[in-house]
């Protein structure tokens, strides 16, 4: 999977060599977000209200160490955002995670069963699909009672392990028809043992594909949750939160509150999407490139 | 046959544009944060419902004015004749909108709707009557009898609106509900709930008749869709300037911008129940010293605020001149923390809305942070308006922010609801979120009421006033400002009301 080719391949097309450097710059921030940033905007005791509002520093007014402004608070922007891409990729890993292994599940169990199974399961999923995350994010609010980032994983997780599901099927189905799943079957192997010994490992080649466009709609969607007051709680950073906060202070002039948060948050999602279609176009055996 | 076309065209433009200035010398567009719920008078006790109904309805006083004075409504005058008897003069001559005539029966007709619980959010001042009779069978001289002493019933009957006995008896209450019919300066014309209401002017009128003859109250809940709807001349003046948009409206040549003192206050209530570490006045003390009030005014009111020392404000019956705001001192507040016992502070939650007053989630969360700083673990809970009333009202919190301002103009009946420890049967207490309890205050409160001397009342009220804030039972912030914006060069008189109400009959144009 990790050949020399594909490597060269990889080096040689800008757009998926720009694509991992914002995907591996956004995701060294985040990790190391608490040595990296100026200041931890979410320590009650560190904010200073005298420092709200700063301008960027290079306008006038502007204050070490806030390089990118202040909000209404007395947070650095710049160290916001990147705790608030914490939150982000803390969202979208979680939910690649568990949407991911639960549609693989089921996409295992549907292809290979067929039949009722397949109905069933395939029928269960048309359902979950036509849920709307939003709606999903604010009935379970409902429920809960508090926000918090589990919600939301969970939030976005019941419409979207659906996606992993039809991809898994759909692989599964084709694979069942090669010889050595007919051979293992034909001796006798236990069903377990033919969907994850023969079946699961030859139908995972586009999961990383699926994943990574899932990344990026689900990055978009935290956002969007966080942003109409239903996501992480107001005491995590979010990007979507800053957005909204930056919104009220558009029509003042304090334009930095909303810009940079909204560029961080493009940033991150074109470099996984850049990224995503690289790996499609690279790991999908019809769009092989001529090289051989 | 050209020239005579364009000077027919031009002719044509310049009568429009005259007709629509006089046009808009008889209408007036106002742009609110917040829409009227309903067109019965005592089916809400929300300020921006009664501004509404003051339009349209009248009480047998009314308040007019920058000082919110009380004058003459439909009772011309009155005297109090003990301490629980009443008497007023009835006004005779003056109509309802569909022409029936205002008598005694319509006066006891209100206060038994407010009696009952399906239509009226006034069931205490509804119960608090206890009849209401002719003198010597005169049908316009009427005594009312209280069930106890209430110094401040005078003050507040400007906003118990006086109903028509006979279309509201013969309407459902879904009708009266969406149709007013009152004695009130301004008629119904037609409300599109949550898009406009429209009134007209009331010839029949027994005061004088409003000067500007149409007015349309436009709700637009979004601060800067109502700032565009005033910039581009869709409405002529607007409530609620957020005060972030505040320089960039004082900036726009188009509008002026009007601000007043705003009556209500903004306080912190904390819980005093024993095992709490907030039981110890030293503790409460050090969360009082631990905020720094002007830096809240100055950088999040952006200046539109000034301090508070007690919950009533000067024109409240009870404020107190001489009490002055504990100025902010950290370290002192650490050292009290140490004194109390508590070096390395304790968890607490602050409750607060996010929706309802200037800057709410903000002040939340630069007080958890001031609080924080002194080392005390504080938190922040905001919540939209809908979730908070019954967490204060369940007295689910044992820490809580919330503003206040007086109907009535009274201290006494302020600290009945807000301070008095919480007892459901009295209905005392019911803004007391966080159940604190001073029970001797709480005597002193409810002896100041028999006073019938009003300048010994006045300094009972004080004394009252002073205790709880000695035993810092609430945290004082700040008052609010309210700021309205108008459009320029329509000439239009505005002058906003102590109460933040919006009575078109108190505008006009001027020139």
């Amino acid at each position: 999977m990790f050949s020399s080719k594909r490597f060269r391949h990889f080096i040689t097309d800008p757009s998926a060599v720009i694509g991992a450097l914002l995907l591996f710059l956004f995701v060294f921030l985040a990790v190391f977000a608490p040595i990296v940033a100026p200041q931890n905007p979410y320590n009650l005791k560190t904010l200073d209200l005298g420092m709200s509002m700063k301008p960027p520093i290079w306008m006038e007014g502007g204050e070490m160490p806030f390089l990118l402004g202040t909000d209404g608070q007395g947070r650095g922007i710049l160290s916001t955002i990147l705790f608030g891409c914490r939150t982000s990729l803390i969202v979208g890993f979680g939910v690649i995670l568990l949407a991911g292994s639960f549609g693989v599940l089921i996409g295992l169990l549907a292809g290979f069963y067929r039949g009722v199974t397949d109905a069933v399961t395939m029928r269960l999923a048309d359902i979950f699909f036509s849920f709307s995350t939003t709606l999903m994010a604010i009935l379970m609010l409902g429920v809960v009672g508090t926000r918090s980032i589990l919600v939301v994983i969970f939030a976005i997780s019941l419409p979207d392990w659906v996606r992993y599901a039809r991809v898994i099927r759909g692989n599964v189905m084709s694979v069942q028809e090669e010889d050595y799943v007919v051979a293992a079957k034909s001796i006798g192997s236990s069903d377990a043992r033919t969907i994850f010994r023969h079946i699961f490992p030859n139908s995972i080649h586009s999961l990383f594909v699926v994943a990574a466009v899932d990344l990026a709609v689900v990055i978009m969607l935290e956002a969007t949750l966080s942003f109409l007051g239903v996501g992480v709680p107001l005491t995590r950073p979010s990007l979507g939160m800053m957005i909204a906060n930056g919104k009220r202070f558009i029509y003042a002039g304090n334009w930095w509150m909303i810009v940079f948060p909204g560029a961080a948050l493009v940033g991150m999602v074109v470099g996984v999407n850049l990224l995503a279609d690289w790996m499609r176009e690279e790991l999908n055996p019809k769009l092989q490139r001529g090289e051989q | 046959m050209k020239k005579l076309a364009v000077v027919f065209v031009i002719s044509a433009l310049l009568v429009s544009s005259l007709l629509m200035v006089s046009l808009a010398q008889d209408k007036v567009v106002v742009g609110v944060d917040a829409p009227p719920l309903t067109m019965n008078p005592h089916g809400s006790d929300a300020d921006s419902n009664l501004s509404v109904m003051a339009n349209i309805y009248e009480g047998l006083t009314k308040r007019i004015g920058k000082k919110g004075e009380i004058v003459p409504g439909l009772a011309t005058k009155w005297e109090q004749i003990d301490l629980t008897t009443y008497r007023f003069w009835l006004r005779k001559d003056v109509t309802f909108h569909n022409g029936n005539p205002f008598t005694y029966e319509d006066v006891v007709f209100t206060w038994e709707h407010m009696r009952d619980p399906e239509v009226s959010d006034f069931l205490f001042f509804g119960n608090l009557v206890t009849s209401i009779e002719k003198v010597d069978g005169d049908p316009w001289v009427i005594d009312m009898k209280i069930e106890k002493s209430t110094p401040y019933f005078l003050n507040n009957l400007h906003q118990i609106f006086i109903l028509d006995k006979e279309s509201t008896e013969a309407r459902s209450k879904g009708q009266v509900a969406a149709r007013g019919i009152g004695t009130g300066p301004y008629k119904f014309v037609d409300w599109e709930k949550g898009t406009y209401l429209k009134l007209e002017a009331y010839e029949d009128y027994w005061g004088e008749v409003p000067p500007i003859k149409h007015a349309e109250l436009r709700p637009i809940s979004e601060p800067s869709t109502r700032l565009a709807a005033l910039s581009t001349g869709k409405i002529d003046l607007m409530s609620g300037v957020p005060v972030e948009l505040f320089q960039t409206i004082k900036n726009n040549p188009k509008v002026t911008v009007i601000t007043r003192p705003s009556r209500r206050s903004i306080f912190l209530g904390i819980s005093n129940e024993e095992e709490l570490p907030t039981s110890d006045i030293r503790v409460r003390k050090a969360m009082y010293l631990a905020i720094n009030e002007e830096e809240i005014i100055d950088k999040i009111m952006r200046g539109h605020a000034k301090p508070a020392a007690q919950i009533p404000d000067p024109a409240t019956f009870g404020y107190d001149p001489d009490l002055e705001r504990m100025a902010y001192d950290p370290e002192k507040a650490k050292e009290l923390l140490e004194e109390a016992g508590y070096p390395d502070g304790f968890e607490i939650t602050l409750n607060c809305t996010l929706d309802r007053y200037v800057q709410d989630e903000q002040i939340g969360a630069a007080i958890a942070s001031y609080l924080n700083k002194v080392g005390i673990k504080a938190k922040l809970h905001a919540v939209p308006k809908a979730m908070y009333w019954p967490m204060l009202e369940n007295k689910e919190v044992d820490f809580y922010m919330l503003g206040w301002f007086d109907g009535a103009y009274s201290f006494t009946r302020s600290a009945f609801k807000l301070l008095h420890t919480y007892n459901p049967e009295k209905g005392y207490g019911v803004w007391n979120g966080a159940e604190f309890s001073y029970p001797d205050v709480d005597d002193m409160l409810e002896e100041s009421v028999n006073i019938v001397d009003e300048e010994e009342r006045l300094k009972a009220v004080q004394e009252v006033n002073r205790a709880y804030m000695e035993k810092i039972a609430v945290i004082p912030l700040h008052y609010q400002q309210h700021l309205y914006a108008v459009q320029k060069g329509i000439g239009l008189n505005f002058i906003p009301r102590p109460d933040k109400w919006i009575e078109f009959w108190e505008m006009s144009y001027s020139g």
